[in-house]
């Protein structure tokens, strides 16, 4: 218990840290604000354009639609896409000499400095939503709320685990510089293309539905639209594993990103261990010798 | 109780040929250039092997400052890394305060206070240095009453009183440098590893570092790399000359320079004449110019002092002076490296 305590003191340091070297740029504050606010305008302005009749299981704003779209792409923007950019961070400041000396864990540092995108991310959910209502006619309901908070927990699991696969690639695979692939194979192209920020997922071919099915964000954002749009069907099945299985859809989201966080969540951390221990090996833990 | 044994540490590094880097570079630094590349490298089977530490076999006792002297290149920050466990050796094994190096990695970390010599690009730029302490102690999960207390102590020991609400960038290179160094050690552990902590260093800023190493150093192990033995002079108990890796010498400073003393070292002032046309008369240790034309130099002679100086006459030298000069510590490293 103890030692949790104080893995959860280091995080908070970590947090503070990045919270001084955050808010020590006063510019973010107000272009991460326009950054939301352009992209649900940009959003609203599409669905004057198209109209909602694509809409099917998901009720009939796509504006509220979009919201949801948006936020998700947030937290997986900040789960999968950061850690690997954080694990750069310490090898090229030369502090992960200090933090493997240090009595925290292997995976600490990188939580811990993961902070600043939560703070930089995570309320960007909230500003969507707020923004969608307030001045883009977006609207929300608040359905099976255990499911609504299953589902974050298990989609914040199942990305930051692809992101910890995504960070394991700098030493396993030796990425140290550029883009690194699994986080651009899988953010970039796949879930952006099949994940269903913008569209729902059935209007794709089927090979690409199959595709899908294997992506936790396809069912987060089935369960969150059931659960969060009025006028969404919580029994009118959209996915092809909701055809499948003889469940709600709604047990079929939470069942599946049950298992994908089961399996990604795990193998990310494991194949960051693997990493840092061929960087023991190979001597690179740190660029600076 | 020994605080280090290691046997026959070796670390061997593999690396990429230059044929092959030559090959790559012309890749794109992006995207699936980079992939490629990186790819190549890990399927790379001609690589290139670097023996950074070769066999080393030795003991440090308890509270003994054991100090670390090489040539740049050495391997001593790598033998630093193996005995902190940063690394894993290619073969041989370690035991710190008894512990297995690699097996038991978790009970090693307690036992080290670490300061590396590029440590100071990892510091907080954005924090005070009294943050940056504060974090670092948060990290090493020392209670923040303890905690507030070390970072006094070593704050005003090492003479950082007057920074401590100062960022890194006001920081002068040896302040940051003395920042790092009170970060390695505000943990209170028993062994103490310094690779090369006084680079940067004035020598008023070295005075406060010892005087802080040695008041520290009661019940504790001081492992100390450098790259200039005179530092060690009065303060190691032994020292390793490493070479290439391997151990050229383990001894008492006074061992080495008894057996260094049966060797005739002279010091002279000269003119008209340069130090590279001493070379075969004489072994240089040291040579600087004074004036124009005129140099001071330390020696070992080859052959005779009366040989030495017909030569010198004959090649039109003006002697202002010969004397004896009685050998120090850095002439028995600088013998004992050239000799290898």
């Amino acid at each position: 218990m103890n030692d949790f305590v104080n893995e959860l003191r280091a995080v908070w340091a970590f947090s503070k840290r990045e919270m001084v070297i955050w808010a020590s740029y006063r510019v973010n504050i107000w272009t991460w604000i326009i950054d939301v606010f352009i992209n649900t305008s940009i959003f609203f302005l599409i669905s004057l354009l198209v109209g909602h009749h694509l809409m099917g299981a998901y009720g009939t704003n796509y504006v509220s639609f979009v919201v949801i779209g948006l936020s998700i792409y947030y937290i997986s923007y900040t789960n999968l896409g950061d850690p690997f950019p954080r694990v750069a961070r310490i090898y090229w400041n030369g502090t992960m000499d200090l933090y493997m000396l240090s009595p925290l864990s292997y995976f600490t540092p990188v939580i811990g400095i993961m902070f600043r995108s939560v703070i930089d991310d995570y309320p960007r959910v909230g500003l969507a939503f707020l923004f969608g209502w307030f001045f883009f006619g977006a609207s929300f309901t608040f359905r099976v709320p255990l499911y609504v908070i299953l589902g974050v927990v298990l989609i914040g699991l199942s990305t930051f685990g692809i992101g910890m696969i995504s960070a394991s690639s700098f030493y396993l695979l030796n990425f140290k510089r550029g883009t690194e692939p699994v986080s651009f194979i899988l953010q970039d192209v796949v879930i952006a293309l099949v994940g269903g920020y913008y569209y729902p997922v059935n209007v794709l071919p089927q090979y690409l539905q199959i595709l899908a099915s294997f992506i936790p964000h396809t069912y987060a954002l089935d369960l969150f639209r059931r659960a969060l749009l009025p006028g969404a069907s919580l029994t009118q099945p959209v996915l092809l594993l909701q055809y499948v299985l003889n469940f709600s859809p709604i047990v079929v989201d939470t069942l599946a990103l049950a298992l994908l966080s089961a399996v990604l969540f795990p193998l990310g951390f494991y194949l960051y261990y693997l990493g840092i221990q061929k960087a023991r090996k190979e001597g690179t833990l740190t660029r600076w010798q | 109780m020994h605080a280090i044994v290691a046997t026959s540490l070796t670390k061997i590094y593999k690396t990429v040929p230059n044929s092959v880097k030559a090959y790559v570079r012309g890749m794109k630094e992006q995207g699936p250039g980079l992939w490629a590349k990186n790819i190549f490298k890990l399927r790379a089977q001609k690589m290139r092997t670097v023996v950074a530490v070769n066999a080393l076999s030795f003991s440090v006792e308890m509270g003994e400052f054991f100090g670390i002297v090489g040539p740049n290149g050495a391997g001593k920050t790598t033998l630093i890394k193996l005995l902190s466990g940063l690394l894993y050796p290619t073969s041989g094994n370690a035991k710190i305060l008894n512990f297995d190096l690699i097996d038991h990695h978790e009970k090693v970390k307690d036992k080290i206070a670490y300061v590396s010599t590029s440590g100071w690009m990892g510091l907080e730029w954005q924090l005070t240095v009294y943050e940056n302490l504060l974090f670092y102690a948060d990290l090493l999960k020392i209670p923040r009453k303890t905690s507030k207390k070390l970072i006094d102590e070593v704050i005003m020991s090492l003479g950082m009183d007057e920074y401590v609400e100062k960022t890194i960038p006001q920081l002068s290179a040896g302040m940051r440098q003395m920042l790092t160094i009170a970060r390695g050690l505000i943990a209170d552990r028993p062994i103490i590893y310094l690779d090369e902590p006084t680079t940067s260093l004035d020598p008023f800023a070295r005075k406060r570092l010892w005087d802080f190493i040695l008041k520290r150093k009661k019940n504790r192990t001081v492992i100390f790399s450098s790259h200039d033995p005179k530092e060690l002079e009065g303060y190691a108990d032994r020292i390793m000359i490493i070479k290439n890796g391997k151990s050229l010498s383990i001894s008492k400073p006074e061992t080495l320079l008894r057996e260094f003393s049966t060797s005739r070292i002279y010091q002279a002032e000269l003119s008209n004449i340069s130090a590279f046309n001493l070379d075969e008369m004489v072994e240089i240790i040291d040579a600087f110019s004074v004036a124009d034309k005129r140099i001071k130099l330390r020696f070992l002679l080859k052959g005779s002092l009366n040989d030495f100086i017909t030569f010198l006459l004959s090649k039109n030298a003006v002697i202002h002076n010969i004397t004896r000069s009685s050998p120090n510590i850095s002439d028995a490293y600088v013998r004992i490296v050239r000799d290898e």
